[in-house]
């Protein structure tokens, strides 16, 4: 069954048990997306940091000292070893990024020799619950790490997030690469990337999708829009996945969608062998579970 | 109107038509005055053969050809007549050109003259080819193997589209396009991936009314069976009328291969320019010399 309300969503993360999730170096942000996965019963945090300064905020935040096991690391240089060394070991089942810079807990997921990497690319899959138009999800990628895509890279991501699809219950995710126009043009070199991966999907060479590209947002996700276009295929008013040419239009479609639309979102960095959670301190508490559970349900 | 089959085809359309004047420009040899004089004979065109008009008449005397056919324009030297045929054309009192005995390189400066010439602002001197193929049950255009060396993408463009144009004037309707390349996977070689772009525009109608495929290896475009032993499912399987090659050095050997080996007949013509150009060599048979003006008047 495809999932495709986030309620559902946290229902199918439930039925997969408390995973094991690592908080790498805890502040407030990230040990609140762990009380409120383990509140819902999808995760039992494992707290990578100083163990005092853990208690405190523990104790801040109106838990018992006692109740989550601690994994003692000085600094969070050592909390991102220790946790991607435990991911490693298969000790733990989620990453989540507390007080480290996002670019040392990634250094340490890619470290060659001790590090997680599963794929060629580390892409952010974020996922919109659309409420008001076609009640379904929509996934925006890549909003959040890679800034100015390559094709290659384009193509990478765009696997890593029908990998997630799967997971989802989605047989063939149908998968637009946006660009500001469905025509190809010389002008705008994301329309000839567009052009190229689409091809590159008749080919058999991106599987277990169906991909159409240029596509404009407009008769990406609204048959009417498409329609009135001319524009056919599978994917053309339907999308599920949106592929955006960089980051600013990723950035920008996100927050639209969060601000303007009010739509629910859900992030995880796909590409490891383990889902790596980056928190937001603007993410809402909605956010924060939602995401977990999308950690949980893509990789488990 | 069913498609035209066969280079005979081409003068029974012309028959038709209202009849075409064609400027012959430095016509003082035997080859070019016995390929006029055809063509007039058999109706396609009137000719006014521009060089010395002693000299002409004396080898039309030789030759036994009818000097009568043809009005002669009297003008000393392989330059000034070139100039006076292009002229004659630019002034509307010819509908084409065609080179006699003029070399390539003087006839070519002659056309492309900014002040004097034949290409329109923004136009793209090329060539297409038109063959008949021995089994090949359709007329195939290619295009370009003669004319531009390294084709951008853009000019690929062009290209395409006046490689439609005689198409259509061998009422092709929905012309098929292969953008050919060494393989239909889309790899990471310039001509592979302008090719996928370039069907990527086709698809999005930029051409009109085709259908396209690209990158496409020849085989697969030409050979049906070829396509079913792969397994090939695109829009154009072994049914191409049109190839689209990816620069000069591969587009001539495939225009020879597909004269020598394949012993196909050929009519070609100089696009871009405000009105059909002939170029043929010495090395072309008479008729193709013949279905070259045929095409030309087609195209006028």
């Amino acid at each position: 069954m495809e999932i495709r309300t986030f309620d559902q969503l946290l229902e199918e993360a439930k039925k997969r048990g408390r995973r094991k999730l690592a908080v790498v170096f805890p502040e407030e942000v990230s040990l609140h997306a762990a009380l409120l996965a383990h509140e819902a019963g999808i995760a039992a945090p494992i707290l990578v940091g100083m163990p005092d300064r853990i208690r405190e905020l523990l104790s801040q935040a109106g838990v018992d000292a006692g109740a989550f096991e601690i994994e003692e690391a000085g600094s969070p240089a050592e909390a991102c070893a220790l946790a991607v060394a435990l991911a490693h070991d298969d000790q733990v089942d989620v990453l989540l990024k507390g007080g480290v810079q996002t670019a040392q807990l990634l250094h340490a997921v890619l470290d060659k020799d001790m590090g997680i990497r599963a794929s060629k690319v580390m892409s952010e899959c974020t996922i919109y619950e659309d409420t008001r138009m076609r009640h379904s999800l929509l996934a925006v990628v890549d909003g959040g790490i890679l800034v100015a895509p390559t094709l290659d890279e384009k193509v990478e991501a765009i696997k890593n997030t029908v990998g997630v699809y799967h997971k989802l219950g989605y047989e063939n995710p149908k998968v637009a690469v946006l660009a500001a126009v469905e025509t190809v043009t010389e002008k705008m070199p994301c329309t000839e990337d567009a052009a190229i991966i689409a091809r590159m999907y008749e080919r058999g060479q991106i599987k277990g999708c169906v991909v159409d590209g240029p596509l404009a947002l407009d008769n990406a996700i609204s048959p009417r829009a498409a329609s009135i276009k001319g524009i056919g295929g599978e994917v053309a008013g339907v999308a599920d996945i949106l592929i955006v040419p960089d980051i600013e239009a990723g950035n920008l479609l996100g927050k639209s969608m969060t601000y303007f639309a009010g739509f629910a979102s859900a992030h995880v960095t796909i590409g490891a062998r383990k889902p790596v959670l980056v928190p937001s301190r603007a993410d809402d508490g909605q956010t924060k579970l939602m995401s977990v559970a999308l950690g949980v349900v893509a990789y488990y | 109107m069913t498609p035209m089959t066969h280079l005979s085809d081409i003068p029974v359309a012309v028959k038709g038509l209202p009849r075409k004047r064609m400027a012959v420009a430095y016509g003082e040899d035997a080859h070019t005055l016995q390929a006029v004089e055809r063509a007039v004979k058999e109706g396609i065109v009137d000719a006014v053969v521009v060089g010395g008009k002693r000299t002409i008449t004396e080898i039309a005397g030789e030759c036994g050809v009818d000097a009568k056919l043809f009005e002669i324009m009297d003008v000393e030297g392989e330059m000034p007549s070139v100039k006076a045929a292009v002229k004659l054309v630019r002034e509307g009192s010819a509908h084409m050109l065609m080179k006699g005995l003029a070399h390539t390189d003087n006839y070519m400066r002659g056309i492309l003259d900014k002040e004097t010439g034949l290409l329109p602002e923004g136009g793209l001197l090329s060539h297409v080819a038109v063959f008949e193929i021995p089994d090949y049950p359709r007329l195939l255009v290619l295009s370009d193997a003669a004319v531009i060396p390294l084709p951008t993408l853009q000019q690929k463009v062009t290209i395409t589209k006046y490689a439609i144009r005689v198409a259509n004037s061998l009422r092709v309707e929905m012309p098929k396009i292969a953008f050919l390349s060494a393989s239909e996977s889309v790899l990471k070689f310039p001509s592979s991936q302008e090719a996928a772009i370039l069907t990527g525009m086709a698809v999005r109608k930029q051409f009109g009314n085709v259908l396209a495929e690209g990158p496409i290896s020849m085989d697969l475009a030409l050979f049906p069976e070829v396509s079913d032993i792969k397994g090939f499912k695109g829009r154009v399987r072994g049914d191409a009328d049109i190839l689209i090659v990816p620069g000069i050095d591969s587009g001539n050997v495939l225009y020879k291969a597909i004269v020598w080996f394949a012993k196909a007949e050929t009519a070609a013509l100089v696009t871009g320019t405000t009105a059909p150009c002939i170029l043929t060599s010495r090395g072309d048979s008479e008729d193709s010399k013949f279905y070259s003006i045929a095409l030309g008047a087609l195209n006028a």
